[in-house]
C-alpha cells in the first residue's frame, strides 16, 4: 500500500487497455511460437486418433501414462483462480485487485485443456461423449456414478461453468467500458457481452452481490473437483494409491501449484504489458506470504502420505516406496519435489526482500511448478509399475514422442488462449483498479501518516 | 430351436402354448443358477503354455508378435507367470497360470464409467465390448493384471483370419478384453440343455479351452453351486486350496492348489 | 450533517472509546474479581481435587499394564489438546490474516495456553501405556527411544512455545499494569514486564518474537497432533494406516479451538461486561471461520470413509466398523451432528452469523461434539487387545466408563479450566495495546453523501 501511485482515471484506463489496443512485436512472436507448438499438438492428437493409443508409450501395466499425470497437473493449476478470487474477495483483501481476472481466466483455460486429456486418451474417443453426458443413449443404461471417472466430468464441468459465470460477471463493467470506447466488430461484440450495463447503482449492486454469491459457491466446488480427481486413483486398491489422504493432499497441492502459476502470470503480465504501476511489489509480497502457508501445508500432507505409505511395513508398499526413493527416475523426481517444490522457494519467500523481487518470485514460481509436475508423476506412475508382488509383471514406463508432444502442446494451448484473451479483454480488471483507487486514503496517527482503505462492510 | 423345421429333431421340440409355459421352459431345472468356478492345480502344471495357445485360438485373440512383447502389450487372456526360486545350482522354476479371477466383488466393475464391466447372474465378470470406450480404469483396478487392452487394431496375418471362432466377437482397437471362462461354450451347453428337455447343464459338459488343452489336467472347471460337481469334490478333498491376493477381499472364483514341494518331507505327506 | 441511513448489512461500529477506558477495562479483572469468578474458581478447585483423587484411585492403582483403564485419561488429554491447545493457533491465524476485528479476540484465544501444563502432565503419565515401536506400525523408523523421546520433545516444545507466545503478546500490557496498578499487586508485573518501555526497539522485538513464536506454535501444534493421532490412536488399532487421520484430528482440534474462543467471547460479553469490545462484528467473522472448519471436519471424515468404503477389503471394513458403525455408532452420530451439521445449518445463514446467540450456541455444540469425538476415538483405540496383528478380526465391544473414569475426566477438565481462569489474574483482558492500536487506526470520514470508516494499514 505504500507504493500507490495516484493516476488519473483516464490514465488508468488507458494503461490497462493497452494490451487490447496495442499489439507489440513480442505478442506476434509469442503467437507464432505458441501457434507452432499448438499445430504439433493437433497433429499428434490426429496421429493418435488415426493409429490408435498404441502410439503412446503405454503398456499393459502402465496403462495410464503422462497424459493422465498432465491432466492432474492442469486441474491443479486451475485451482489458482478460486483461491485468489473467491477467498480473497470474501475476506476483502486489497491486494487481490490486479490478479483476480488473470487467475480466473487461467483457471478457465487450464480446465478446458485438462479436460481434453482424458477424452483423447480413451481407446474410442468418438464414443466418449456418451460417457460425459448423462444422457440415456443406449436403452436405459446410464453412466455408472460409482465410478470416479463419471464424477470427474460432472465436477470439472460444474467448476468450469461456475468459473465462466464468475469471470463473466466480474467482467461486465469492463465490457461496458470497452463498448463505449470501440468501433466496428469489437463494438458489436462488447455491446452484446455488456448486457446493457450502464453503471447505475442498482446494476452495480447486482453485479457485486452476484460476484460474492458465485465466489462462495465456487469455494465448495473447488474442493470437490480435485478431490474427485484424486479419487480416480485413490478408489483403486493400488498399493500406494489407496490412501485416505489423497483428496486434501491433491487439493492443497493444486493450490500450491496454482498460486505459483499465478505468480508466474503476474510477472509475465507486468513484463509484457508494462504494468509496473498496477502489479506492484506489494502484490508479490502478499502472494508470497500466502504461498509460504500453502506450501508448508502441502509439505505436511506430502509427509503424511509418505509416512503412512510406510506405516504398515507391508512388503507391497515397501517395494513401491523403495522404487520411489532409490530408483531412477524417481530419485530425481523426488529431488525436484523436495528441493524445487519446497526447500528452495519457501525459505526464499520467508524474506521480505526476496518476496518483493520480481525476478526471484518469477523463477521460484517456475521451480515450484516443475516440482509439482514431478510430484504428480511420482505419485501416479509407481502405483502402476509395481502392483503387488507380481514381480514377473513389473515393467518400466517410458513416455513416447507422441505423449511428450501432447503434454508440451497443452502448455502452448493455455499460453495461446491467455494471449488471445489479453488481446480481446483487459487482463487486469479496470473497474476493480478504479475502485481500489477510490478506496485508498490516508489517516493521521500521531505524527505519522498511515495508508488506509475504506472498509467495504 | 434345434435344426431346420423338417429335420428329425423338430418333432421332439415342444412349442409353448402360453407365456407361463415359455417361462417355465426357460428356467433351468433343477432351479439353481450355476456359479462357475475354476481350480488350477499348481502341482500338476508343467508350464507348457498349451492353455495360452488354446485360449488364443478359441477366443480370437490377436497374434502376439515379437513387436507386441517388446512393447510389453501381449494379449494373453490366460498367461503363464514364471518365477525363479533359489540360487544356482538349486534353481527351480515355479509356474502359475493366471486367467481372470472372476471376482465376486470385482474391483474392475464399479470403476467403469459406462457399465462395460458387469457381473452376470452366473458369477462371471463380463466385458461388454460394444459399450467399452477404453478409459482403461478397469485395468488399473485389476490387481491380477488380467485385463488386456487393444492398443492397435487387431490383425491376423496371411490367412489366419480364416480360423476365427464365429461364436466369439472380434474386438476392435480401443476396447478392453479379458478371459470369460469361455462363456461361448457355457452358453452353447446351456442352450443344448434347454433344448434337451430343459435340464441342468451336466458336470463336465462345459470345458473351457484352457482346461481342454492342458496335458496334465491341471485346470478343472465346473459349477460350484452344484454340491456333486467335480470341482467341489476337488476343493473339499484337499487343504491346498487358496485364492491369490485374498487379503483384498474380492472373493475370486478362480482357486489355486498349492504346489507340493517334493524336497520337503513334511509337504510330501500332506 | 446528516448521515444517510447505514445499509442493513453493516455491522455496528465499536470501540468509540477513549484509550483510558480501555486501560481501565483491561486492568479491571487484575485489580479485583467478581463473585461469579470466585465461584467458578472454587468449582474448578473442587473438580481438580476430585479429578486427582479419581486419577490415583483409578488408572494409577491399576498400573500401566491395563491400557483400557487409562482410556479416560487419554480422553481428557485429547479434549484439552483439541480445545485449549488449538486456541492459540486461532490467534496466530487471525494475526496472519491481519483482520481488523481480531483485536479484542486475540488475547482471549491465546490465554488458554496457560492451561497447557495440565495436558503435558497427563501426557507424561500416558507415555507408560504406549508400546514401543518394535514390531508395530509407526512412523519412527526405529529411531532411538521412539516414540517416547520424540513425542515428549514435541509436547514440551509445544507447551513452552505456547507459554512464550502468550507471554510475549501480553508483555506490553503487563508493563501497563506495572505502571497503573498501585501497591504490592503491581510487584509481579515489574518482574514480568522486564523493563518494557514502549520504545520503537521494544515494539520491534515484541512484533518479531510474536511472529516467530506464533509460527512455531502452529507448526508444533500440527506436529504434536499428528504425532498424538499416530501414536496414541492409529498405532493401537491393527491395520489402520489412514493418512488423513492426523489431519482429521488436527482440524477437529482447530475447530474446537475456535469454538472455545467463541464460547469464551460470549461469556466475557455477558458475564464479563465486555459488550463494547465483543460485538456482532467479532462474532460474525469468527463464525465464518467456525463454519469453514466445520465443513473441513466433514471433508476429512468423508474422504476417509469413502476410501475405506470403496476399497471394501476386510481390513478396511473392520476399521469402518470400529470407528464409525459398530460399537460407537451413536457417539459418532452425535459428534457429526454437533461438529458438522450444527455449524452448517446454523451458521450458513448470514442473519444468524450477524447475531451473537447463533455463533455462541454453535460453539457450545461444537464443544460437546469434540468431547464426544474424543471419547469415541480413544475408547476405540484403547480397547483393542492385540496391536501386533495385521488387521482387526473381531471388533472389541464398546468401553463403558466407570464412576472413576467419569469423575476423573470431569474433574481434570474442570481443573484445567480453573488453571486458565487463574490466567485472567495475570494477563489483562481485553488486550490493551492491541485494542488501543485499533482505535487509533480507525477513522470515520465523510465520503460523498455518506460516512465511511477508514482503516489504516501500516504494513
Amino acid at each position: 500500500m505504500l507504493e500507490r501511485h495516484s493516476h488519473s482515471t483516464e490514465q488508468i484506463i488507458e494503461d490497462l487497455l493497452r494490451p487490447v489496443t496495442q499489439t507489440t512485436t513480442m505478442n506476434w512472436v509469442a503467437f507464432i511460437v505458441l501457434g507452432g507448438v499448438l499445430s504439433a499438438w493437433v497433429f499428434a492428437i490426429g496421429w493418435m486418433f488415426y493409429w490408435g493409443t498404441g502410439v503412446l508409450g503405454l503398456n499393459r501395466q502402465n496403462i495410464w501414462g503422462i497424459l493422465i499425470v498432465n491432466f492432474v497437473f492442469w486441474i491443479g493449476i486451475s485451482h489458482a483462480g478460486v483461491m485468489i478470487s473467491a477467498i480473497l474477495r470474501l475476506s476483502q483483501a486489497e491486494w487481490r485487485r490486479p490478479v483476480t481476472r488473470a487467475a480466473e481466466v487461467m483457471t478457465m483455460f487450464s480446465l478446458m485443456t485438462a479436460m481434453t486429456l482424458p477424452f483423447i486418451h480413451t481407446g474410442r474417443p468418438w464414443r466418449t461423449a456418451y460417457w460425459v453426458f448423462p444422457y440415456d443413449f443406449w436403452r436405459g443404461i446410464w453412466p455408472d456414478v460409482r465410478s470416479a471417472l463419471v464424477m470427474d466430468p460432472s465436477a470439472v464441468f460444474t467448476y468450469l461453468s461456475g468459473t465462466i459465470m464468475f469471470v463473466y460477471v466480474t467482467m461486465i463493467p469492463d465490457f461496458a467500458l470497452l463498448r463505449d470506447r470501440s468501433i466496428g466488430w469489437r463494438h458489436a461484440l462488447y455491446r452484446v457481452l455488456a448486457l446493457g450495463f450502464k453503471g447505475s447503482e442498482r446494476q452495480w449492486k447486482i453485479q457485486t452481490i452476484s460476484g460474492f454469491i458465485l465466489a462462495a459457491i465456487m469455494l465448495s466446488i473447488f474442493v470437490s473437483v480435485h478431490s474427485i480427481v484424486s479419487w480416480d486413483f485413490a478408489f483403486s486398491l493400488d498399493p500406494v494409491w489407496h490412501s485416505t489422504v489423497w483428496a486434501p493432499y491433491f487439493v492443497i497441492g493444486a493450490v500450491h501449484s496454482g498460486v505459483s502459476a499465478v505468480v508466474t502470470l503476474m510477472a509475465l503480465m507486468r513484463w509484457m504489458f508494462k504494468f509496473d504501476d498496477y502489479i506492484r511489489e506489494e502484490h508479490f509480497d502478499a502472494i508470497g506470504r500466502l504461498l509460504v502457508v500453502v506450501g508448508s501445508t502441502w509439505m505436511w500432507f506430502f509427509l503424511l502420505d509418505v509416512f503412512f505409505d510406510l506405516w504398515r511395513q507391508d512388503p507391497t508398499d515397501d517395494a513401491i516406496m523403495r522404487m520411489r526413493f532409490f530408483e531412477w527416475p524417481y530419485t530425481l523426481l523426488l529431488g525436484f519435489i523436495f528441493i524445487f517444490g519446497y526447500f528452495i522457494p519457501v525459505p526464499i519467500w520467508l524474506f521480505r526482500r526476496f518476496r518483493r523481487n520480481i525476478k526471484v518470485m518469477f523463477w521460484t514460481s517456475i521451480l515450484v511448478n516443475i516440482g509439482m509436475w514431478s510430484e504428480r508423476y511420482w505419485l501416479v506412475m509407481p502405483g502402476l509399475q509395481r502392483k503387488f508382488q507380481w514381480t514377473f509383471d513389473w515393467v518400466p514406463y517410458r513416455p513416447g514422442p507422441v505423449d511428450i508432444t501432447i503434454v508440451l502442446g497443452t502448455f502452448a494451448l493455455v499460453g495461446f488462449l491467455l494471449l488471445v484473451f489479453a488481446k480481446l479483454f483487459p487482463p487486469v480488471p479496470v473497474w476493480d483498479e478504479l475502485e481500489g483507487q477510490r478506496f485508498a486514503g490516508e489517516i493521521q496517527v500521531g505524527k505519522r501518516s498511515v495508508p488506509a482503505i475504506i472498509r467495504e462492510f | 430351436m434345434a435344426g431346420p423345421p423338417n429335420s428329425p429333431g423338430a418333432q421332439q421340440t415342444q412349442q409353448p402354448q402360453s407365456t407361463q409355459e415359455l417361462e417355465k421352459m426357460q428356467q433351468p431345472n433343477p432351479p439353481w443358477l450355476p456359479r462357475w468356478g475354476m481350480v488350477i492345480d499348481l502341482d500338476r502344471c508343467t508350464g507348457c503354455q498349451a492353455c495360452v495357445v488354446a485360449c488364443q485360438a478359441e477366443n480370437n485373440i490377436p497374434i502376439n508378435t515379437e513387436e507386441m512383447y517388446i512393447q510389453r502389450r501381449p494379449i494373453e487372456w490366460i498367461r503363464l507367470e514364471r518365477y525363479w526360486d533359489g540360487a544356482y545350482p538349486d534353481i527351480k522354476a515355479r509356474f502359475i497360470p493366471v486367467p481372470c479371477m472372476q471376482c465376486s466383488e470385482a474391483p474392475c466393475e464399479p470403476v467403469c464409467p459406462v457399465y462395460a464391466s458387469v457381473h452376470t447372474t452366473e458369477g462371471i465378470n463380463m466385458q461388454v465390448y460394444n459399450r467399452c470406450i477404453g478409459t482403461r480404469y478397469c485395468s488399473v483396478n485389476c490387481h491380477w493384471h488380467v485385463r488386456f487392452f487393444n492398443f492397435w487394431q487387431p490383425k491376423w496375418p496371411d490367412s489366419l483370419d480364416q480360423q476365427l471362432n464365429p461364436d466369439v466377437t472380434v474386438r476392435s482397437r480401443g476396447v478392453m478384453e479379458k478371459c470369460t471362462y469361455c462363456v461361448q461354450r457355457i452358453n452353447h451347453a446351456e442352450q443344448n440343455a434347454r433344448i434337451d428337455g430343459n435340464r441342468a447343464v451336466k458336470d463336465g459338459e462345459v470345458i473351457p479351452a484352457c482346461a481342454q488343452a492342458c496335458p496334465s489336467r491341471a485346470i478343472t472347471f465346473g459349477d460350484t453351486a452344484d454340491p456333486n460337481s467335480r470341482i467341489n469334490k476337488l476343493i473339499a478333498s484337499t487343504d491346498r486350496a487358496y485364492q491369490i491376493l485374498a487379503e483384498l477381499g474380492t472373493n475370486p472364483q478362480t482357486l489355486y492348489l498349492k504346489k507340493i514341494d517334493p524336497y520337503t518331507p513334511a509337504a510330501a505327506e500332506a | 450533517m446528516e448521515v444517510q441511513e447505514i445499509e442493513h448489512r453493516e455491522l455496528p461500529r465499536l470501540w468509540e472509546l477513549p484509550p483510558q477506558r480501555v486501560i481501565e477495562d483491561g486492568l479491571r479483572r487484575i485489580r479485583g474479581s467478581g463473585t461469579v469468578y470466585k465461584v467458578m474458581l472454587l468449582i474448578s478447585a473442587v473438580c481438580a481435587i476430585v479429578g486427582i483423587i479419581a486419577f490415583i484411585v483409578g488408572p494409577i492403582s491399576s498400573g500401566w499394564n491395563d491400557r483400557q483403564a487409562w482410556t479416560y485419561v487419554a480422553i481428557t488429554f485429547g479434549i484439552l489438546m483439541c480445545t485449549i491447545g488449538s486456541a492459540p493457533c486461532f490467534s496466530v491465524c487471525l494475526r496472519m490474516v491481519r483482520g481488523h476485528w481480531r483485536r479484542p479476540v486475540n488475547r482471549l484465544a491465546e490465554i488458554w495456553a496457560i492451561g497447557m501444563i495440565v495436558p503435558l502432565i497427563l501426557f507424561f503419565f500416558l507415555l507408560g501405556i504406549l508400546p514401543d515401536t518394535v514390531g508395530r506400525s509407526s512412523f519412527w523408523f526405529g529411531w532411538p527411544v521412539s516414540p517416547y523421546l520424540w513425542d515428549s520433545v514435541m509436547m514440551v516444545a509445544l507447551v513452552i512455545c505456547g507459554y512464550g507466545f502468550l507471554y510475549v503478546g501480553a508483555l506490553p500490557d503487563m508493563a501497563i499494569a506495572r505502571d497503573q496498578i498501585e501497591g504490592e499487586g503491581g510487584g509481579i508485573f515489574t518482574r514480568l514486564s522486564r523493563g518494557f518501555r514502549g520504545t520503537l526497539y521494544d515494539w520491534q522485538i515484541i512484533d518479531r518474537a510474536q511472529g516467530i513464536l506464533g509460527a512455531f506454535y502452529v507448526l508444533l501444534y500440527v506436529g504434536s497432533m499428528t504425532v498424538i493421532a499416530g501414536d496414541f490412536i492409529e498405532a493401537l488399532v491393527p491395520g489402520d494406516n489412514s493418512a488423513i487421520f492426523p489431519a482429521q484430528y488436527t482440524i477437529e482440534g482447530l475447530e474446537a479451538g475456535i469454538a472455545v474462543t467463541i464460547f469464551a467471547m460470549g461469556i466475557m460479553r455477558y458475564l464479563g461486561g465486555l459488550d463494547e469490545y465483543l460485538e456482532a462484528e467479532q462474532f460474525f467473522a469468527a463464525a465464518k471461520l467456525q463454519l469453514a472448519l466445520g465443513l473441513l471436519y466433514f471433508y476429512t471424515h468423508w474422504t476417509e470413509f469413502i476410501i475405506w468404503w470403496y476399497g471394501r477389503t476386510p481390513r478396511e471394513v473392520a476399521l469402518l466398523k470400529i470407528f464409525y458403525f459398530e460399537p460407537y455408532f451413536w457417539l459418532f452420530c452425535v459428534a457429526f451432528a454437533t461438529m458438522f451439521l450444527s455449524p452448517l445449518f446454523i451458521l450458513v445463514w448470514t442473519r444468524v452469523r450477524m447475531g451473537i446467540v447463533g455463533p455462541w450456541v454453535t460453539s457450545g455444540l461444537v464443544l460437546v461434539g469434540i468431547i464426544i469425538d474424543n471419547i469415541r476415538l480413544y475408547s476405540a483405540s484403547f480397547s483393542t487387545p492385540n496391536i501386533y496383528l495385521q488387521e482387526l478380526s473381531t471388533i472389541p465391544k464398546a468401553y463403558v466408563p466407570g464412576v472413576t473414569d467419569i469423575l476423573l475426566a470431569v474433574g481434570l477438565l474442570g481443573g484445567a479450566v480453573g488453571v486458565c481462569l487463574l490466567g485472567f489474574k495475570l494477563v489483562p483482558y481485553p488486550s490493551i495495546w492491541e485494542v488501543t492500536a485499533g482505535i487509533y487506526l480507525r477513522v470515520r470520514r465523510k465520503y460523498l453523501k455518506t460516512e465511511v470508516v477508514l482503516i489504516g494499514k501500516p504494513n
